[in-house]
């Protein structure tokens, strides 16, 4: 990890190398400073991987939402502000539904923090999730015949 | 987005996936099949739905260069009105870029990468997923434009002033704004994503110098989508601002520093669009030559510094305008040769002496090293200011622009599709199809291309709707244009190739049908939700090519079985 941290930090150094290459090219302010603004951004992105490596926040990651539907939420809202500034501004009093389910659904479809604190036995065994499932056609069948066959016994007065 | 478990990665872990846990929602079985794709948090999902779009707008975008084709094919017709014309080149080209290629590249690694450095999921998923949404969002309003009076029609660098309200007056340029700054965000978004994973997400044993090629393929262009892609945001907002304002941006200053912050962006996006297919092709030889990729390091390396001079080449789209510093863009553009020379070398330095396998992914990948020569020597050409000069905005600058991405990159990208589709769905392209495919598209491409370098030493400029019998122009246009048919033949093959393939489902693929050497092939076919589970587990990681190591422990098992 402290090498996935020095790689983005080597990359980020060696464009501003080339940055500054421009003052002796007599490179104007804006080409240089354009080239900085990328190389910091590019450094901020390294010290924040750098960042989540020192809380340990670093291997495999198994505890995941489990849907993305704020995700089309989110998206709906950006096609609305983009459309907005295209048609007008007043659109974006649309955005406003959008963003309101974004913000309800960012929260609930995170995976509860036990999840996270299950042991590897655990995750070896999900726990099943109670699914009503339509029977198949052999298991219909039989439990057609089971009522079937109880009632005639019924009608018989056969004990059932 | 959410929590680490932090825990070492294990070979048995199976199904804790979003869609298996317990009790706080429906499972992925109860959900309806397009909801669950819809609403997924599974980084192979997000990538093929990513994959499929640019797949489809594909043959969209490029149904347009075929009108454009038949346009140019004889002096003088008029098949469209110019307006209609130019609308059909900038749709052309900026969906290429922005909706085709690009996407395609970065999803790539989206799919990949997880699988590649032994994580079961990628991170932040709801990111790569929300950068889908944008992504689809700027598709639609690019694409909208053509349901307005006035077409989007200033060509893929939209330069002000044509771009702004005066001469692109309509709502049409405005949707296509929209839906560049749109499809660039998304792709910034799955790029952070597939970066951070990368970096941060690998399984145990699996240091940096033990990622496969495609993965740093994907780590430099990543590093380049953060750095180059906001600065077309900037390009964009300034157009959107100057086209709601039009008192703002009225010096020529602000068309220059418009084109500093375009090209900016749109050189190193050139790379963006290169270097995970150069991923692809030196994964698919270092397979199909039963070989390690040689001089891993060396390519490792180059990637970085490939990438990292490609930041500081992009006046030598400007050497015209006379507002760039000749010497330094030149100077640059000229030391590309030395990454792109070991990368080339480590290519061939791969099949030297390799078991060589002529399957369809292997000739697409060989294809790509001559073809893609053409267009990366042709780029130090007019990074040449006294060449520039005379050819700019000519055909020759098309011709070197589709010999980088349709003869390289595409050729790339459809290494990579032949080689990764069997493990994505679990079937096999028919493979006479599939060469069919192949030599018809290297005919084509070559037939097209090849007579625009003419066409530009001759002085067709590009952007011109038509032409006069007396430029003498006809004969390299109309085998260009019978170049673009065979195109899209080959591209029909394609299309039946895959239909037939799903359709008919004769051709179950095994987990590992051509020999791979990196994790994703010791997974099943398609991978789990989880990537890897108790029936397939994590092999152990002692180099770049896991698998080939196991191969190799096993044939030096059985040698000393014999022998004892």
């Amino acid at each position: 990890v402290t090498v996935s941290g020095h790689v983005v930090g080597l990359w980020a150094t060696l464009n501003l190398v080339l940055a500054l290459g421009l003052i002796a090219y007599d490179g104007s302010p804006f080409v240089i400073g354009l080239h900085v603004a990328a190389v910091v951004l590019v450094a901020g992105f390294g010290l924040a991987v750098r960042g989540a490596a020192r809380r340990g926040a670093v291997g495999p990651q198994l505890r995941q939402p489990y849907r993305s539907l704020a995700a089309a939420s989110a998206g709906t809202t950006a096609f609305v502000i983009a459309w907005g500034a295209a048609y007008g501004t007043w659109l974006w009093i649309l955005a406003i539904y959008p963003v309101i389910v974004t913000i309800l659904l960012v929260g609930r479809e995170r995976l509860p923090r036990q999840a996270g604190e299950a042991s590897p036995d655990q995750l070896a065994r999900p726990r099943e999730v109670p699914v009503e499932r339509p029977p198949d056609p052999a298991t219909a069948r039989r439990r057609g015949l089971e009522i079937a066959h109880r009632r005639r016994r019924r009608r018989r007065g056969e004990a059932t | 987005v959410s929590a680490d478990l932090g825990s070492p990665p294990t070979s048995d872990r199976e199904g804790f996936g979003p869609e298996d846990r317990g009790g706080d929602g429906p499972s992925r079985r109860t959900r309806p099949l397009v909801v669950s794709w819809l609403t997924t948090t599974d980084h192979k999902r997000i990538a093929l739905l990513t994959l499929a779009t640019a797949m489809f707008l594909f043959f969209v975008v490029g149904f347009l260069a075929l009108v454009i084709r038949a346009q140019l094919a004889q002096p003088g017709l008029e098949i469209v009105s110019t307006n209609t014309y130019n609308a059909l080149f900038t749709v052309h080209g900026s969906g290429m870029i922005y909706l085709v290629v690009t996407p395609f590249a970065i999803a790539l690694g989206v799919y990949l990468v997880p699988l590649q450095v032994g994580a079961p999921a990628i991170a932040a998923p709801r990111v790569a997923m929300f950068g889908f949404w944008l992504y689809l969002a700027g598709a639609l309003s690019i694409f909208a434009g053509f349901a307005t009076a006035n077409y989007p029609a200033a060509g893929w660098y939209a330069y002000p002033p044509l771009s702004d309200g005066a001469f692109s007056p309509g709502y049409g340029e405005s949707l296509w704004i929209a839906g560049v700054v749109l499809a660039a965000t998304g792709m910034i978004l799955q790029a952070a994503t597939v970066l951070w994973t990368a970096l941060l997400k690998r399984a145990a044993g699996m240091t940096m110098l033990r990622m496969p090629v495609f993965t740093w393929s994907a780590v430099a262009t990543n590093l380049m989508v953060i750095a180059a892609f906001p600065a077309l945001l900037v390009a964009m907002g300034m157009l959107a601002i100057g086209r709601l304002y039009p008192s703002v941006f009225t010096q020529n200053s602000w068309n220059v520093g418009y084109q500093n912050l375009f090209w900016f962006f749109a050189h190193p996006v050139v790379y963006v669009m290169f270097f995970p297919f150069v991923g692809c092709v030196a994964e698919v030889l270092a397979t199909f030559s039963g070989r390690r990729f040689f001089g891993y390091r060396a390519a490792v390396l180059s990637f970085l510094t490939f990438s990292a001079f490609s930041m500081s080449v992009w006046g030598h789209h400007m050497f015209s305008t006379g507002q760039s510093s000749n010497n330094y863009y030149s100077l640059m553009s000229i030391l590309l040769i030395a990454p792109a020379g070991v990368e080339y070398f480590d290519m061939i330095g791969t099949i030297i002496g390799g078991k060589l396998r002529f399957r369809t992914p292997m000739l697409f990948a060989l294809a790509f090293i001559p073809q893609f020569l053409v267009g990366g020597l042709t780029g130090i050409m007019v990074a040449t200011p006294v060449i520039d000069y005379q050819v700019t905005d000519s055909y020759f600058i098309v011709a070197h622009w589709h010999y980088t991405l349709v003869a390289g990159s595409v050729f790339g990208l459809f290494a990579g599709f032949y080689f990764w589709f069997p493990k994505a769905t679990g079937l096999m392209l028919d493979e006479r199809l599939g060469k069919l495919h192949f030599w018809l598209l290297v005919v084509g491409t070559n037939l097209t291309f090849l007579p625009m370098f003419w066409l530009g030493f001759a002085g067709m400029p590009r952007r011109y709707a038509t032409y006069l019998p007396s430029d003498g122009f006809t004969t390299p246009n109309l085998i260009s244009s019978v170049g673009a048919a065979v195109f899209a033949l080959a591209q029909i093959v394609f299309a039946v190739n895959i239909q037939k393939s799903v359709r008919l489902r004769r051709r179950p693929a095994p987990d590992d049908p051509w020999e791979g050497q990196t994790l994703e092939w010791a997974t099943s076919s398609p991978p789990p939700r989880t990537n890897y589970d108790a029936a397939h587990p994590l092999p152990p990681i002692r180099s770049y090519a896991p698998l080939l190591d196991l191969r190799e422990q096993r044939r030096r098992d059985d040698h000393a079985e014999v022998a004892s």
